[in-house]
């Protein structure tokens, strides 16, 4: 289930239904929505470590795929972690390896009990008819695999984070925020429909979610600014 | 007489007031991803979705922007052009005088 569509997937590996974990439930259907072709599984193998379980290397695959079907219910599967505070959802996206967990992780033991992680790595977003986004859980929750499958909440801030020699914080405009974000939402759109509905979402998001970026040395500091800057919007004020 | 047009495959949109070309997957390799635009060059990406000449873009850009030269626009609109061929987001046509 992602944002409460169930999505119907048939696999090449039975093993791969296990790396959904509890997301996933036996289906005794015929008929389904996702299924990888032998291209698709090649073209992942070959990014990913020589050693991946054939299993692995098809749950990577899916993920495009789940994306591309999502989009038919205003989601897709966005790069970044996604965590709760005070019943607000916050985002913190950047390319691999930039510090979207460390900025978690020091959060959490700065302050022991305050967030809780919906998905470490690739949440579904959801934009809904009242203007708000939501964040959910997927089953890609990074190598940790941290996350929550009853965990979801409202967007209330999104943190472009870059790395850099000191700690500095400011609102992000949706102009210097476009070219960025399509990158991070998981999906290649294959028709204008779907072009259509991927910038719909991002055009919610963009419009009605508060942007940051937070170029960040990855120390506690850091982690202190991004509270500081995203207290207020977990309270529900603006920024 | 050459026209210009859109390829198939890159679609304009409109996100949070801003004009952003996304080309498809089927594009991959091709062109870029996405690419954002002014005003004036949605405007003008939007004349080339019927397939227009150069001479037909400058009335265009001259009527929308009240120019009273249309051969003022003509090398703004030349660059323009020159950009997205080389980044094989327009496709050329010849089509008889």
């Amino acid at each position: 289930m992602y944002a409460g569509h169930a999505l119907r997937y048939s696999f090449h590996d039975v093993n791969t239904r296990w790396e959904f974990r509890s997301l996933a439930r036996r289906s005794s259907a015929e008929t389904w929505d996702i299924r990888a072709t032998k291209e698709q599984l090649e073209r992942t193998r070959a990014v990913l470590p020589e050693d991946s379980r054939d299993a692995f290397v098809e749950f990577r695959a899916l993920i495009g795929l789940t994306s591309r079907e999502l989009l038919k219910y205003d989601c897709c599967i966005f790069h970044g972690v996604s965590f709760v505070w005070k019943g607000a959802a916050f985002l913190l996206t950047a390319p691999s390896g930039v510090g979207k967990s460390t900025q978690f992780f020091n959060w959490q033991r700065l302050f022991p009990g305050e967030i809780a992680m919906i998905c470490g790595d690739m949440p579904v977003l959801e934009r809904r008819e009242d203007g708000s986004v939501w964040a959910h859980p997927s089953p890609w929750n990074g190598k940790e695999r941290l996350g929550d499958r009853r965990l979801c909440g409202p967007v209330a801030g999104i943190v472009l984070l870059e790395q850099g020699s000191e700690n500095s914080i400011s609102p992000l405009s949706p102009h210097d925020a476009i070219t960025p974000f399509f990158g991070q939402f998981l999906v290649r759109p294959e028709t204008e429909e779907e072009i259509r509905a991927l910038a719909r979402l991002m055009d919610q998001t963009l419009r009605n979610v508060p942007l940051y970026k937070l170029v960040n040395l990855g120390d506690d500091a850091s982690t202190a600014l991004l509270r500081e800057t995203l207290s207020p919007l977990a309270e529900g004020g603006s920024p | 007489m050459t026209v210009y047009k859109g390829r198939p495959g890159v679609v304009l949109t409109e996100i949070a007031g801003e004009y952003v070309l996304v080309a498809a997957k089927a594009l991959k390799g091709e062109c870029p991803y996405v690419m954002q635009l002014n005003e004036t060059s949605a405007f003008l990406w939007r004349q080339l979705g019927s397939g227009m000449s150069l001479e037909q873009l400058g009335e265009a850009v001259a009527e929308e922007y009240e120019i009273d030269d249309p051969a003022a626009a003509r090398e703004a609109i030349v660059d323009f052009i020159r950009q997205m061929v080389d980044l094989h987001y327009l496709v050329t046509e010849e089509l008889p005088s």
